[in-house]
């Protein structure tokens, strides 16, 4: 699959499950442009595998800079600020989503947006499945007690 | 409503259209305009440090030189410092002054600790002044200092701290540190801004794509002020740097163009701030935005050894900001896998082991040698005229891991020794100087593979040229392709299609019936492939290339280069 090809079919869903991660489409844009640079300068080597995990992957690798930096997840956006809780369970989610460890954040979005499987998610991240299984735990709990998710089973 | 529900519907929220606003199309027609028009000012600049920038002997006109007697070729120790040992300490060049301050004493966290918060972050700080040999103290910083950029204007340096993006300031006149504030609307964001010296004013760059301004800090009133929107537009890795009186800002196209539009030249534009009018510069044709453009009083210098989104390119670029030209620096001296290369911007040295370095004045590669025992692996260093002022940072034992553990107080001294050149001088940005065969780009879609390629095709050893050529597939045949091309190219894709230029999308087997036939890695231009037969793979069959020009960025088109054309047997 060509770079082009790859971009036009998946930008839209990186950009996506980049804004769960970070709840802040300029953010979510940039991380995932950066990705896609990233993944460009090996995409000789990726583009026979599978590139989307690669592309993936470089996404996640960079929340996980930018977390380092401190440059995650600053303050809420302006209109997520402005937002009414308990109306909108969306903006609940994001909002809960923020507040969770990146850890527990990423393997929720690549469980219920990415829809992998526990161990492919163990692959991806390259943790034991037994360790997605507890992030997740974790993270739903948080959702549970933002009244989230409230009837789905870790 | 299931939990997957719940994140697909909170995936679109609000969601922003994607951005079209760079098609390849408007940007052909803008570089059309600009090279319309008379190029005028400066360029350019880059962002994210993630790359493999070189040494950059910086010497800016004007720039008083060390003197011989007293700081002699080669490596010499400097006395003992006033400062505790310490990693990643600030180093910053202020006249013949060469001042370290803050750094850590304690390990860095672990790269899988993300929240983790390095422990023995230091305040103080010292100058070491290489006309007279002698180290100062400097006063401390009222807070930690962090790691981030710097930016000398006049005598004062400005100290950004990463992360929370606090600013400070240090008079190195009355040796006294001040907060100050931070420009508008940058906090948290991901990309931290960049501090640049211009016009004897400090600039603040955003690196991100959004739109958020450039400011300019007046020192007088304590306040940042919007720069006016510069015309490049949204732009990829934003960067900037200082040029004399004009503040350049350097960008890409958008990812969406990589192989259509060429995104990752280099475009530029400069701001005269006297006049505070912006002039768009010509679009490089080779150069990429990367991190360490500096000003050496003529033209924006950038030497790197690596790049992180486009593969090898060359060594590096140079623009002239008021002609508006680029040029290309040549490749830097080989490095050998094992030689331990640790860059940032215009910092490096790799000790112990040889490290290439760029001579802006002399406008080429030179090479530095081992710093003397007790200098550390990883110190903290600066240029100060003609000498690498190299003091404190850690050695890491197992050299496997990434930070330091050893932590060193010794520092020495570089100068440059002559007859260390190892290649010629930059040369100008040349438009690529032709096509061969099938690379014109058929189809709609604009081709930016210029580069001269030629190949040769052996088959058993003979060579074969055009015209068709029978095989029988129950045969093992030996067919040997080189691509030897102007430029630094590679061929990511190689098959025997039906037709001329025909590809089948999908990988193996896809939807024509045309089958990828595998290379171990991607050819190198210059070095031979051997291609294999697949019992797939009978009747009549061209075989086409993708290749990829590094430098541009592009590559023919999907269609592909066509090299050969056969007829295959099922024997």
């Amino acid at each position: 699959m060509l770079f082009e090809e790859y971009v036009a079919a998946r930008y839209v869903s990186l950009r996506r499950m980049a804004f769960l991660l970070c709840g802040d489409w300029a953010e979510a844009e940039d991380l995932v442009q950066e990705s896609l640079l990233r993944s460009h300068a090996k995409w000789g080597r990726i583009h026979r595998d599978d590139p989307h995990a690669y592309v993936r992957r470089a996404v996640l690798n960079g929340a996980h800079n930018w977390r380092r930096s401190r440059r995650l997840c600053g303050p809420l956006p302006e209109w997520l600020q402005a937002a009414p809780a308990h109306v909108d369970d969306r903006l609940d989610l994001i909002a809960a989503l923020r507040k969770l460890p990146l850890e527990q954040r990423e393997v929720l979005v690549l469980r219920y947006f990415e829809q992998l499987s526990e161990r492919e998610i163990g692959a991806e991240l390259g943790i034991p499945t037994g360790t997605v299984k507890s992030r997740a735990a974790r993270g739903l709990a948080a959702l549970r007690s933002a009244g989230l998710c409230e009837e789905v089973q870790a | 409503m299931s939990i997957e529900d719940l994140f697909q519907r909170t995936s679109v929220l609000n969601e922003p259209a994607v951005p079209s606003d760079v098609p390849a199309r408007v940007a052909q027609d803008r570089r059309k305009q600009r090279r319309a028009r008379t190029a005028v000012a400066a360029s350019m600049l880059a962002v994210i440090a993630v790359v493999g920038a070189a040494v950059l002997v910086v010497h800016p006109r004007g720039t008083r030189a060390l003197p011989g007697a007293t700081v002699p070729a080669g490596w010499s120790d400097l006395p003992a410092s006033p400062l505790s040992a310490r990693r990643d300490a600030r180093a910053v060049a202020v006249g013949s002054r060469a001042y370290f301050f803050g750094g850590w004493a304690g390990e860095p966290c672990p790269a899988v600790l993300g929240d983790c918060v390095s422990p023995g972050a230091l305040l103080d700080g010292a100058w070491y002044d290489v006309e007279t040999a002698v180290w100062h103290r400097m006063s401390n910083a009222p807070d930690e200092l962090g790691s981030g950029g710097t930016a000398v204007v006049g005598s004062t340096i400005y100290v950004e701290r990463d992360g929370d993006q606090a600013l400070m300031a240090y008079d190195t006149t009355t040796d006294h540190w001040t907060d100050i504030p931070e420009p508008a609307g940058l906090q948290g964001r991901f990309y931290n801004y960049e501090l640049v010296s211009a016009a004897g004013r400090l600039f603040s760059c955003y690196g991100g794509s959004e739109g958020y301004p450039d400011q300019v800090y007046d020192a007088s009133r304590r306040s940042w002020s919007d720069v006016p929107p510069d015309p490049l537009g949204r732009s990829l890795l934003r960067s900037c740097a200082g040029a004399g009186g004009l503040f350049v800002v350097m960008g890409t196209r958008y990812a969406q163009d990589i192989g259509t539009a060429g995104p990752l030249y280099a475009r530029a534009a400069a701001f005269d701030v006297a006049s505070q009018t912006w002039n768009a510069l010509p679009d490089s044709k080779a150069n990429s935005t990367m991190p360490g453009w500096t000003w050496d009083g003529t033209e924006l210098v950038q030497a790197y050894l690596e790049a992180p989104y486009q593969g090898p390119l060359p060594g590096g670029g140079r623009l002239n900001p008021v002609t508006g030209s680029w040029s290309v620096l040549p490749d830097p001296p080989s490095v050998s896998a094992a030689f331990d290369l640790r860059v940032s911007g215009l910092r490096i040295k790799a000790a112990p082991g040889n490290g290439p370095a760029y001579d802006t004045r002399e406008q080429r590669w030179t090479t530095i040698p081992k710093a003397p025992d007790g200098v550390t692996q990883y110190p903290s260093e600066v240029w100060v005229g003609d000498a690498l002022v190299a003091w404190g940072g850690g050695s890491h034992p197992n050299s496997r891991r990434t930070f330091a553990t050893e932590l060193g107080s010794s520092g020495a001294m570089y100068r440059l020794e002559p007859g260390t050149v190892h290649q010629d001088t930059a040369s100008p940005e040349t438009p690529h100087v032709g096509r061969t065969g099938s690379t014109t780009c058929p189809g709609t879609k604009p081709c930016y593979f210029d580069t001269n390629v030629t190949y040769e095709l052996t088959l058993d050893g003979k060579h074969i040229s055009g015209g068709k050529h029978t095989l029988d597939a129950s045969r093992t045949y030996e067919l040997e392709l080189t691509v030897n091309a102007s430029r630094r190219v590679s061929v990511t894709r190689y098959w025997f299609g039906e037709s001329s230029g025909a590809i089948g999308i999908g990988g193996e087997n896809g939807p024509t019936g045309i089958r990828f036939l595998q290379t171990g890695d991607q050819l190198t231009s210059g070095s031979p492939i051997r291609l294999q037969w697949h019992p797939a793979v009978t009747g009549h069959r061209f075989l086409s290339l993708v290749i990829e020009d590094h430098v541009a960025g592009g590559r023919t088109s999907q269609e592909g280069l066509t090299v050969g054309e056969f007829e295959i047997s099922a024997g």
